[in-house]
């Protein structure tokens, strides 16, 4: 019971989904004491779907997608991926399957070692792996000419010659090249030029397409998200909010705090400068988190029971979970 | 410095022959052989082949002596060009002589010095936690004890000789290589790229090896021709107090610190010396630096 008690699995689908998080907890220990950056986050992804989450700043969403590959420790819940139990898998079978889920990186230039050239960088998987070096600069360009980097150009260079956009491209391209069943994209585009953005989206979009691919995409720009992902999943401190279609929660949030995102976003129509009431205040610090609902503190509808009873995902609307003791209409 | 120079004049290069072709051209990378590095070639080489065939170079033999005592350096007769020592032997000879021990046992101990450093400092910033606190504690003892005291303690419990001063040597130097190899492993280590190798099922092996240890050796070795000086020097201070390599066979630091006492009088009996050392170190730095250049791409383009 107790695992219900948390953010809730009332929107899991069972064993048809490729990835399964359950309850997943993440815990750092600081000099003041360990906190729950993830405390308790449930979500799951059939094959081929594009699941998009977001949240402000240390929400946990990107803990979340690190603890997925166990990149983070797991301090609790379970992640199965496929017929495996990631959390307990044994660190040479986790080596394995890590080949599998691959990760995008929010800062593309730390996230190549400087001194290796392009061809080197999208082959690593493949090295790794032990094809043999002719091999291996066979295939490079043709995964390159894919991320849309001409090789004749790109081969030789080395990461600080590339800009941000470009960077990210060979990332990508490092990444698709050992063939993932799951990628994770954490914040891909945050660090891009808006005209960059676009066209790093797009490629994603188009491999998307092309491979099949089952996406898990964290950012915290909601335009990013709506356009990309089939369903979302809004965290706040470490726990999840609302999950559901994500051109449903887009157009009728059921959570106060996805209503509040929405609003949010700056808009040059409105006298404020937001498309509606903005959020105030900051996020609280997740070493002493509030009681009962965690974001009743900056709710501009909390009653008393929200002080005293942490709401558990229920379905609002079908298709819709939200965990809020009063959810919008 | 120099390389933003020339990455300037190459870009207006590039647009100059790009103008009058239509076809962007990318200017080579201009070869960077400058005076300095030219003398510092030589420099070694000639410290070296002076060394190796010291035996059967037409100068007197190190124990001889050649004239009066405290000549300054003078023109005329080959083994009085540099002067004489405090017992009238020739500087020159001895200097040529001396650059056997002096290079040997700089390079040999410093070598040393860097190997162990190095994977102690890596291992103990990559993997932290236990071996991290050993290694440190390790490190902070071996600092904490002055060098000297360290290389006393060594050469008393063993038999002084050459291996034992090279062992000694090399562990004075140790420290300050796990230092720097560990801070530079931790700082790399966070970086994104080490988290996409393991992500790529890299081993802990090829991730410290291929991905970190690339992009710690330029600065251990940027650092490694000071530390070759200042062992250099150290093991004069050992010759100085009987622990070093024994008399008569000269080293330069045992020359260094023979001259000291009659720096006031003669002052050529530590400045001759000394300046060989200072040279041989500066042209080590130099040439470095130039192989760096030549080898290292990512420093170019």
């Amino acid at each position: 019971m107790s695992s219900l008690a948390g953010s809730g699995s009332a929107h899991l689908r069972g064993d048809a989904a490729i990835l399964s998080v359950e309850d997943l907890e993440v815990e750092y220990h600081t000099a003041r004491g360990a906190f729950k950056a993830v405390a308790g986050v449930s979500f799951d992804l059939l094959p081929g779907e594009t699941l998009g989450i977001v949240g402000e700043s240390g929400c946990g969403k990107s803990t979340t997608g690190r603890a997925v590959l166990r990149l983070d420790p797991i301090a609790g819940g379970t992640v199965r991926y496929r017929e495996e139990r990631i959390e307990s898998a044994s660190p040479a079978r986790m080596r394995e399957l890590r080949r599998d889920m691959q990760m995008i990186f929010q800062d593309p230039v730390s996230s190549l070692n400087p001194r290796r050239a392009v061809k080197d960088l999208v082959m690593e998987g493949a090295e790794i792996g032990g094809v043999a070096k002719k091999q291996r600069e066979l295939e490079a360009p043709e995964i390159l000419t894919q991320v849309g980097l001409p090789s004749e150009r790109f081969a030789e260079m080395l990461p600080r010659q590339l800009s941000g956009g470009q960077a990210q491209r060979v990332a990508i391209g490092r990444a698709l090249a050992v063939k993932p069943g799951l990628l994770i994209c954490d914040e891909p585009v945050s660090a891009l030029d808006v005209s960059v953005q676009a066209q790093v989206l797009n490629l994603l979009e188009e491999l998307k397409a092309k491979y099949d691919l089952t996406i898990v995409f964290i950012a915290h720009d909601l335009g990013v998200v709506r356009s990309f992902s089939d369903n979302v999943l809004v965290m706040y401190l470490g726990k999840t909010c609302e999950f559901g279609d994500s051109v449903e929660v887009y157009a009728r949030p059921a959570h106060p705090y996805t209503r509040g995102l929405l609003d949010s976003v700056p808009s040059p129509e409105s006298p404020e400068g937001f498309t509606g009431p903005a959020l105030t205040g900051d996020i609280p610090s997740p070493l002493n988190p509030p009681s009962g609902c965690r974001f009743r503190a900056r709710c501009p509808i909390a009653q008393d029971v929200c002080a005293i009873e942490e709401p558990a995902m229920r379905e609002v609307r079908p298709g819709q979970y939200a965990a809020c003791h009063f959810p919008l209409d | 410095m120099t390389v933003v120079t020339r990455s300037i004049s190459s870009v207006s290069g590039q647009a100059l022959r790009g103008a009058r072709t239509g076809i962007p051209v990318v200017a080579p990378a201009k070869r960077q052989w400058s005076v300095l590095v030219w003398f510092s070639y030589f420099w070694i080489g000639l410290v070296v082949f002076l060394a190796i065939f010291a035996s059967v170079l037409p100068i007197a033999p190190i124990d001889a002596v050649v004239g009066p005592p405290r000549q300054p350096p003078q023109l005329g007769s080959l083994d009085t060009l540099l002067g004489t020592d405090g017992t009238g032997r020739s500087l020159l000879s001895r200097l040529i002589y001396g650059g056997q021990v002096s290079l040997v046992v700089g390079t040999v101990s410093a070598a040393g010095g860097v190997l162990v450093g190095t994977i102690l400092g890596l291992l103990a910033g990559y993997f932290r936690g236990r071996v991290d606190w050993i290694v440190t504690l390790a490190a902070d003892v071996l600092l904490s004890f002055p060098a000297l005291v360290l290389l006393l303690a060594i050469t008393s419990i063993f038999s002084p000789s050459v291996p034992t001063l090279l062992i000694g040597l090399a562990l004075t130097s140790t420290p300050t290589f796990i230092r720097l190899a560990r801070a530079n492993t931790m700082a790399w280590s966070s970086r994104e790229f080490v988290r996409a190798a393991r992500n790529m099922g890299a081993s802990d092996t090829r991730i410290v090896l291929r991905e970190i240890l690339p992009n710690v050796v330029p600065t251990i070795a940027a650092y490694l021709p000071l530390v070759v000086a200042a062992l250099i020097v150290a093991e004069g201070s050992l010759s100085f107090l009987g622990l070093g390599v024994p008399p008569p066979t000269p080293s330069w630091g045992g020359m260094i610190n023979a001259g000291a006492a009659e720096m006031r009088t003669s002052p050529y009996l530590v400045f001759v010396p000394a300046t060989v050392l200072f040279l041989t170190v500066f042209a080590l730095n130099q040439a470095g630096e130039h192989l760096r250049l030549r080898f290292d791409r990512t420093l170019r383009d």
